[in-house]
């Protein structure tokens, strides 16, 4: 079995946004047989709950996320440029 | 799917969508609409604050493939019930672009969410901004007669995209 990577996902109200980016993102590493674990939070809690995830996904600014890696894309909500954002978020997990 | 999602007709209805919103700047028919939820009861009296607030810190206006479109929204606490509030603009009026914000947008259609059960609104919310991605429909929406003509649309495309 796979070990299920982590992903912490952010924006502003972690209400409407992050739930949209969180299905997509999903959807999408689940066509690719990848299971992940998803966490949505407010930008203002990324740093108090970074710890233990692999990656960071964010619509907004976010900052103090350690060494963990942070991409921030719009993409999973305008669906401009989701293919490359997908690759990115899955050479980090890989990594 | 969870059955015990909210449906399109449980947050968009045709008495919330506004065709001719007449606003100078985005946080003038930000307020307005806010104002009118919490008239309207669906929202308490601090979400006006709280909507204006948060599109300061966190822009909520989507560089979409065709016309652009803001999503303004805040903390479930300011809800009483949720809905979903379309407004068309008059005039379009300047948008900052969310994780860009340096990035100025010219937005015609504001869809302010006022969600409360956080659990329950994933499809729906995946299903519109799919609908909001789609140029064709919201040049249909731009051109629409009334109030019922944008929602009837909105509902036609929401139904289209699996709702």
């Amino acid at each position: 079995m796979k070990v299920k990577k982590r992903i912490l996902v952010a924006c502003g109200t972690a209400i409407a946004t992050s739930t949209v980016v969180a299905r997509k993102i999903e959807e999408e590493l689940d066509k690719r047989d990848i299971p992940v674990q998803i966490t949505q939070c407010k930008a203002s809690e990324v740093k108090s709950k970074v710890e233990g995830h692999d990656l960071v996904v964010t619509t907004t600014f976010v900052s103090d996320t350690g060494d963990v890696p942070v991409i921030r894309t719009v993409s999973f909500l305008t669906g401009v440029g989701i293919e490359q954002d997908i690759e990115k978020i899955v050479e980090y997990l890989n990594n | 799917m969870n059955d015990n999602n909210l449906k399109f007709s449980e947050l968009v209805k045709p008495e919330f969508v506004m065709h001719n919103l007449q606003a100078s700047t985005r946080e003038d028919a930000l307020s307005q609409m806010a104002a009118f939820l919490v008239e309207e009861g669906n929202c308490k009296p601090t979400f006006v604050e709280a909507i204006l607030k948060r599109e300061r810190a966190h822009p909520s206006g989507l560089p979409m493939p065709g016309p652009k479109i803001a999503i303004p929204h805040t903390d479930a606490e300011h809800v009483r019930q949720s809905v979903i509030l379309f407004a068309r603009l008059q005039e379009p009026v300047e948008f900052l672009s969310m994780g860009s914000p340096d990035d100025k947008l010219s937005v015609r259609m504001i869809s302010m969410f006022a969600l409360k059960e956080k659990n329950r609104i994933g499809d729906m919310l995946e299903t519109l901004i799919n609908v909001y991605q789609n140029e064709e429909i919201l040049n249909a929406i731009l051109v629409a007669r009334d109030s019922g003509d944008i929602f009837s649309i909105l509902r036609e495309a929401v139904e289209k995209y699996g709702q």
